[in-house]
């Protein structure tokens, strides 16, 4: 590593970077130009959920196991109902789903 | 600030994800980069689910709460979902990297 | 429009094309906005530019591509945050951001598992790993924050300026010390992963 050049360690140190200038920082509502308009929306309501699940994680509060797996967006056949008819969590306190049925997409078959 | 930004690296830099294309994660307006990235929208907020519900597991797992059969089974599910979201990134063309997004004002997703 | 780089509390003027911007004892440092690719070099110059800044002040650098409309709504910002941005650069002076990341040697292997509980038992040790990398280093730095990354380790620690040598020695330390865990330590940035409450 010695000899490692500028530009090479730059490669390396781009994570990091992109990692920052992107993701860190002071963030200042102004007038950011993203290309694609409506995706913003998109974004908005994602950081919201990000926010309520990082909240609910903290309070112990996360949905049951059995619900956003059984159901999962992936909606893939691996995920069998009978995987989950018994819910590991059954003896559990957690509390009722804290974002409701709808924002963990438990969908209709 | 020196313009050397590598204070230690291991031998063999190849065991760290390397970030390709994280730039282009800057959505740009044609349609099938639009795809591509509702795609990466929608597997980062999975990921994000299944990490958390990892670390949950893991929680109740130490707690000692769990019975062998329960934490196998929740094992499986994992690894099935693990499984799972790195076919949907190869489908998409996605890496493990740019499920990290940066959303600009609204901070980094995962 | 103009883009703004960074927030300090020390009111020299910086070098043009930068502009500073007043505000209840704080200072927004800026540039006219420019239409700009995204691209590696671009990324790299903007940093540069704050590290440059940085070299003769304590700042808070500001999230690329943060653009307000003129000079007035840069002071507004600063009025509006005031409090809060005080109390981040009273946090940060005097010390500089290091990257660390971390893998397992065979974690792109896709490793194979005989049950499903030989899973969650390596997800545990892996957690334990990262614990093992992270905790001396957050009790030496001033203040860490672990991302969740693709990583076994994603974290940022702010560490004293004069304590960055000794920093880089203890990640060396580290990686000895764990099995098969190879650890890149990039820096010194700007506090980017400390300017938020």
């Amino acid at each position: 590593m010695s000899t490692t050049s500028v530009s090479a360690e730059r490669d390396v140190a781009l994570v990091d970077l992109v990692d920052r200038l992107l993701g860190g920082g002071v963030v200042i509502a102004g007038d950011i130009t993203l290309s694609v308009a409506d995706v913003d929306l998109v974004y908005v309501g994602l950081r919201a959920l990000v926010s309520s699940v990082a909240t609910a994680e903290e309070k112990n509060l996360l949905p049951r196991m059995g619900d956003s797996l059984g159901k999962s967006a992936l909606d893939s056949d691996a995920f069998q109902d009978e995987a989950f008819s018994d819910d590991p969590f059954k003896d559990d306190a957690l509390g009722d789903d804290a974002f409701g049925n709808d924002a963990l997409g438990k969908t209709t078959p | 600030m020196s313009d050397h930004k590598v204070l230690h690296a291991p031998s063999d830099l190849d065991v760290l994800p390397r970030l390709d294309n994280a730039l282009s994660r800057r959505v740009n307006a044609d349609p099938e980069s639009l795809e591509k990235g509702l795609a990466q929208l929608v597997l980062t907020v999975v990921e994000l689910l299944r990490q958390l519900m990892e670390r949950q597991a893991l929680r109740r797992i130490d707690g000692g709460s769990l019975s062998e059969e329960q934490v196998e089974r929740l094992g499986q599910t994992f690894m099935e979902l693990d499984r799972r979201m790195e076919e949907l990134r190869e489908e998409f063309g996605l890496t493990e990297e740019e499920l990290n997004l940066h959303l600009g004002p609204l901070g980094r997703l995962l | 429009m103009i883009e703004l780089y960074a927030i300090t509390d020390d009111p020299a003027p910086p070098e043009p094309p930068l502009v500073a911007v007043h505000g209840e004892g704080l200072t927004a440092l800026c540039a006219p906005a420019e239409r700009r690719e995204m691209t590696a070099e671009v990324l790299w110059h903007h940093e540069e530019v704050i590290e440059a800044l940085m070299r003769e002040r304590d700042l808070l650098p500001v999230r690329f591509g943060t653009l307000v409309e003129d000079e007035a709504a840069a002071q507004r910002a600063l009025y509006e945050r005031h409090d809060e941005l005080v109390s981040r650069l009273d946090r940060v002076r005097g010390a500089v951001e290091l990257a660390v990341r971390a893998n397992r040697r065979d974690s792109d292997g896709g490793q194979f598992f005989r049950s499903g509980a030989e899973y969650m038992q390596a997800k545990a040790r892996q957690a334990e790993a990262a614990g093992l990398l992270h905790d001396p280093l957050a009790y030496l730095a001033r203040d860490s924050v672990v991302r969740q990354g693709p990583e076994l380790l994603r974290a940022a620690y702010l560490v004293d300026r004069d304590a960055v040598e000794g920093f880089v020695e203890l990640v060396k330390r580290l990686e000895a010390n764990l099995e098969d865990v190879h650890v890149l330590c990039t820096g010194p940035w700007p506090p980017y992963s400390f300017t938020e409450t």
